[in-house]
């Protein structure tokens, strides 16, 4: 399976190319330049946007940016390990699904690398930050710069650790040595759904500083789960040979989008206080309900299509998953500090910068993955 | 929805896993039947004790049920136990469903111990329902009797108590009808109705399980989920969490697999069945305790850390009430029994031991109770109801009763009814031994005898294996396409389908328009026939909309897929009991004769003609 940005690739690349390439396009994304491409276009991105916005609304604008980059290896790793559980001992090769995942987790580092500039923003972002009255006596140490930083140092640990132990294929096949790693697959989603946790406490739902929420971790690792596996049947090529009667991606993504969905529901129904009335009045009005709505849609289609599966529909239902899911990770952060949901030019901009920024980076970053 | 309730026959499968075996060695189709059914037919000392140990919890439940319940006495105790009745009977039809969805092949063995646990469980909490105190049912906004919490848990208790019913009905049919030996009991073969096994009726049993599986799936999730919603939303401060739905459904899961793996392990060692369920499933069963036990402590600790950051001064002293208050008894035993000892299975010996299992299982069933009852205290603001007085005799008497109800039915059902599904463990063995579990049976369809030729109505032979059948009814299908062809046998037979290709209505459709109509019907009665209570606002009674036509929906669901596979039954069959009798143990095809004369010849010698090794049938016969 050839995948894009494949570094086993990059030394062949330099090697056949001879002849300078014709277009703009293709000389940019030589493997050779790529990296500084991206971080070309990411640096002009980001001073298009500070040019544009100021440095506030650009640091309002990184946080989801960064959040959507986070969410690609984040939601890829649960997403990998059940898929690897369900077929570790089938002596079949793995599906093209398995091993796009897989190079998605190779993302982790370059996302916990572009995190560094959102400690350097914290006042723009958190009302804890400004100093606000702590609403508990454990709130006053939890949250606090040190005590943010340690918490994320060692969730990012946690998280590139499972992900250079995941990214490479699990357990053994069963005809070798008849056993299957439960372990490792029980201890990766309990220490991912904890790090998921805190991480969607501190970096997503601190940014607004009267409604909590114990299930919104749950909600957020959900929805990123179904982003990363939307993004990954969008670039994963069809299989061939054996792994092809293993073909059934829309599946998990339907059942994905449900959990999320009724997550969502569920939230909405529990909670009746006056600042959840007003964390929600703040995102179902205009285009936050429109995008509500459409989301609802976009879940009822996926399940509908399982119903007659093919593989057009489900790279649609894909493509349609992944816009929502992008645009729920704005809804969740930015009517904190703009009062309502909406994009802007600065939303757009930012994300051509992280995505720059992260593929200028995956060269440095694939060095603690070792090549397949 | 394709058909996965059965493993792959063609399919190699690693012989065992985790170093042990999910099949016992030179178990064969023949053995699995015989092996189960014995324990119902055969003739065995013990059976005498068990049936008075039925008698005894029986004639328990009776009394207990004789015991006056009112608000004041025994309410608290009863709802209790019927909520966590209720999660043991969700979490075990729950997962069970997922099981069988997913395809999970080990389940074979002791899915059918997990629905009979969901299905006791319903009727249990059937015991206990109809109990006044439901605090959180009271600001749902309906007017009585609609909005009062006994209407609520008979709605909900009947709804799970069918489709438990059905779900467990439709996968024991292929199981009634090996039981109805020639010369024996009616019971069983008027239970089975017209089972004979056909490739068709294999067909539809398996859609119909599946479907009848996702809407017990909904109908559990939906029912779980709506009310621990309406609970958080009105609770008091320390327990109104978002995270509440989850917990519930954690462990309601939690405490069904417990209670479902408490009785594998008693019914394996009491019937001896060690060689289907294996130790296998003992390691997998626990497992699936430890993941949920680590699901369940990350909901509470979740919870406790969200009230300790965030939470108000009245939720910080619910929370405190738990550690050292009127709450502690019930808050250090969830800790105790449901979150401490699933850890133990870290540990490869403990989760290989039936008494470690078993053991754990109940326990962790114990801290569900203790965790609802936890929550019913704080709704009610009132610690002392979770320790009865001594005057509460109705509230103990509710939960006897519906203990004593459930080993009751567990025990006739154990001495009445395969407890193993025969038919999915026959092909789990042929999955995992395709020539072994079925080599050469010997003919069952006797001679035939000098029949005339305008007398015969079917041709039927009887071939060693699927694959020969398969071979066979293509060849004939080749050469005439208008023949009608059937196939028999003891296990699905999808190559046959391929070749038959009968036309049929597919369950799922008929069971998603019976939802349709029924959760349309109920919604459509909620909208015009049900008051609100005095100044209740339309929206805020939405539970009144939504569970029940959701409720209506799923049972209707269920029942439409129990009434089409039903309603399929004994359909085009030749009825010749020899012919149904070989169809239970080995392939059989049936080909109709229409009225050319020398047909039913011209089909024999073209059967006869076949390679041996490659669709020649082991014996022929016409029937008339």
């Amino acid at each position: 399976m050839s995948l894009p940005w494949d570094p086993s690739r990059d030394e062949a690349g330099r090697r056949e190319e001879v002849a300078l390439p014709r277009t703009a396009r293709a000389f940019l994304l030589a493997p050779a330049r790529r990296s500084a491409a991206g971080l070309g276009i990411g640096a002009v991105a980001f001073g298009l946007a500070l040019l544009l916005g100021g440095w506030h609304r650009l640091a309002v604008s990184y946080l989801p940016a960064w959040l959507c980059l986070l969410a690609l290896p984040v939601g890829a790793l649960p997403v990998a390990i059940m898929v690897e559980r369900a077929d570790a001992w089938r002596p079949q090769p793995e599906t093209a699904l398995l091993e796009t995942l897989r190079w998605l987790l190779g993302l982790m580092p370059v996302a916990a690398l572009l995190a560094l500039p959102i400690l350097a923003v914290l006042p723009d972002l958190y009302p804890w930050a400004t100093g606000a009255p702590p609403e508990t006596p454990l709130a006053a140490i939890w949250f606090t710069t040190p005590f943010l930083i340690l918490r994320l140092t060692l969730v990012f640990l946690i998280w590139i650790g499972l992900s250079m132990m995941f990214a490479r294929r699990g357990g053994e096949p069963w005809g070798k040595a008849g056993r299957i790693d439960d372990g490792r697959a029980i201890l990766g989603l309990g220490l991912h759904i904890v790090c998921g946790t805190l991480a969607a406490a501190d970096l997503v739902m601190a940014v607004f500083a009267r409604f909590h929420s114990s299930l919104a971790g749950l909600v957020l690792l959900a929805g990123w789960s179904a982003l990363a596996l939307s993004a990954a049947i969008l670039v994963a090529p069809p299989d061939v040979g054996p792994s092809r009667r293993r073909l059934d991606r829309l599946t998990p993504l339907a059942v994905l989008l449900a959990i999320w969905a009724v997550m969502h529901l569920v939230q909405a129904l529990v909670l009746g206080s006056p600042e959840a009335t007003l964390w929600y009045g703040a995102r179902l009005v205009g285009e936050g309900l429109v995008l509500a709505a459409f989301a609802g849609v976009v879940v009822l289609l996926a399940a509908a299509v399982t119903l007659k599966p093919g593989e057009y529909r489900t790279r649609v239902v894909a493509a349609l998953a992944l816009g929502v899911q992008v645009l729920a990770v704005y809804w969740f952060v930015t009517p904190a500090m703009r009062g309502s949901f909406k994009i802007t030019l600065t939303d757009a901009l930012t994300l051509v910068g992280v995505a720059g920024m992260a593929v200028g980076l995956i060269p440095l970053a694939r060095r603690l993955f070792p090549a397949r | 929805m394709t058909a996965k309730a059965f493993p792959k026959v063609l399919t190699p499968l690693p012989e065992s896993l985790y170093g042990e075996r999910i099949v016992a060695p030179g178990e064969s189709v023949e053995s699995v039947a015989r092996i189960v059914t014995d324990i119902v037919l055969a003739p065995r000392a013990g059976r005498r004790r068990w049936l008075i140990a039925a008698g005894a919890c029986g004639a328990l439940a009776a009394v207990c049920a004789l015991v006056p319940r009112s608000a004041e006495q025994g309410a608290l105790v009863a709802v209790a136990s019927y909520e966590g009745w209720i999660g043991i009977a969700e979490g075990s039809l729950l997962v069970s469903a997922v099981l069988l969805l997913a395809g999970v092949e080990w389940r074979c063995a002791v899915g059918r111990i997990t629905e009979t646990v969901a299905l006791l469980a319903a009727i249990a909490a059937g015991f206990c329902a109809g109990a006044p105190a439901a605090p959180w049912m009271d600001g749902i906004g309906l007017s009585p009797p609609f909005g009062s919490a006994a209407s609520w848990q008979v709605a909900g208790t009947a709804s799970l108590v069918v489709v438990c019913a059905s779900h467990w009905l439709i996968g024991l049919l292929p199981d009634l009808a090996i039981l109805h030996e020639p010369g024996a009991s009616r019971f069983y073969g008027w239970l089975a109705g017209g089972w004979r096994g056909s490739a068709l009726q294999w067909r539809l049993w398996e859609e119909a399980h599946r479907s009848t599986a996702l809407l017990g799936a909904l109908l559990a999730i939906a029912l779980q989920v709506g009310a621990s919603v309406m609970q958080a939303a009105t609770a008091a401060p320390g327990r109104q969490d978002t995270l509440l739905p989850v917990t519930f459904l954690v462990d309601a899961v939690l405490s069904g697999v417990g209670a479902s793996a408490a009785a594998v392990v008693v019914i394996r060692a009491t019937h001896g069945l060690c060689g289907l369920i294996t130790r296998r499933h003992l390691d997998i069963l626990a497992r699936l305790i430890l993941v949920l036990g680590l699901s369940s402590l990350y909901c509470h600790a979740t919870t406790i850390l969200a009230v300790l950051l965030h939470g108000e001064a009245a939720a910080r002293d619910t929370v405190a009430r738990g550690f050292h208050g009127d709450l502690a008894p019930a808050f250090w035993t969830v800790v105790a029994c449901g979150l401490l000892p699933p850890q133990l299975f870290w540990l490869p010996r403990l989760r290989r031991s039936g008494l470690a299992v078993a053991v754990v299982g109940t326990l962790v069933a114990v801290g569900a109770y203790a965790d609802r009852a936890m929550g019913l205290a704080v709704t009610l603001r009132d610690a002392s109801a979770l320790v009865p007085p001594a005057a509460d005799i109705a509230g103990i008497a509710a939960l006897a009763g519906s203990v004593a109800l459930f080993l009751t039915g567990l025990i006739l059902v154990l001495q009445t009814l395969p407890i193993v599904s025969i038919a999915q463990m026959r092909a789990l063995v042929l999955a995992h031994n395709p020539v072994g579990a079925l080599t050469a049976p010997p003919p069952k369809i006797p001679d035939p005898g000098i029949l005339s030729s305008a007398g015969v109505r079917f041709v039927a032979a009887e071939f060693a294996s699927a694959r020969t059948l398969a071979a066979a009814a293509s060849v004939l299908r080749a050469r005439d396409r208008s023949l009608r062809l059937d196939a028999l046998g003891p296990v699905p037979i999808p190559e046959a389908l391929e070749v038959l290709r009968p036309a049929v209505t597919p369950i799922r459709l008929t069971a998603l328009a019976g939802a349709l109509l029924g959760g349309c019907g109920v919604l459509a009665v909620c909208l015009t026939a049900i008051p609100l209570a005095a100044g209740a606002a339309p929206w805020g009674a939405w539970p009144s909309l939504v569970l029940p036509s959701l409720m209506a929906a799923l049972t209707a669901g269920t029942l439409a897929a129990l009434a089409a596979l039903l309603a399929a039954r004994g359909r085009r069959q030749p009825r010749d009991a020899d012919v149904w009798q070989a169809g239970r143990s080995s392939f059989v095809l049936t080909a109709r004769v229409g009225g050319e004369p020398g047909e039913a010849e011209r089909i024999e010698q073209r059967l006869m003609a076949l390679p041996a090794a490659d669709g020649r049938p082991l014996t022929i016969r016409k029937v008339a």
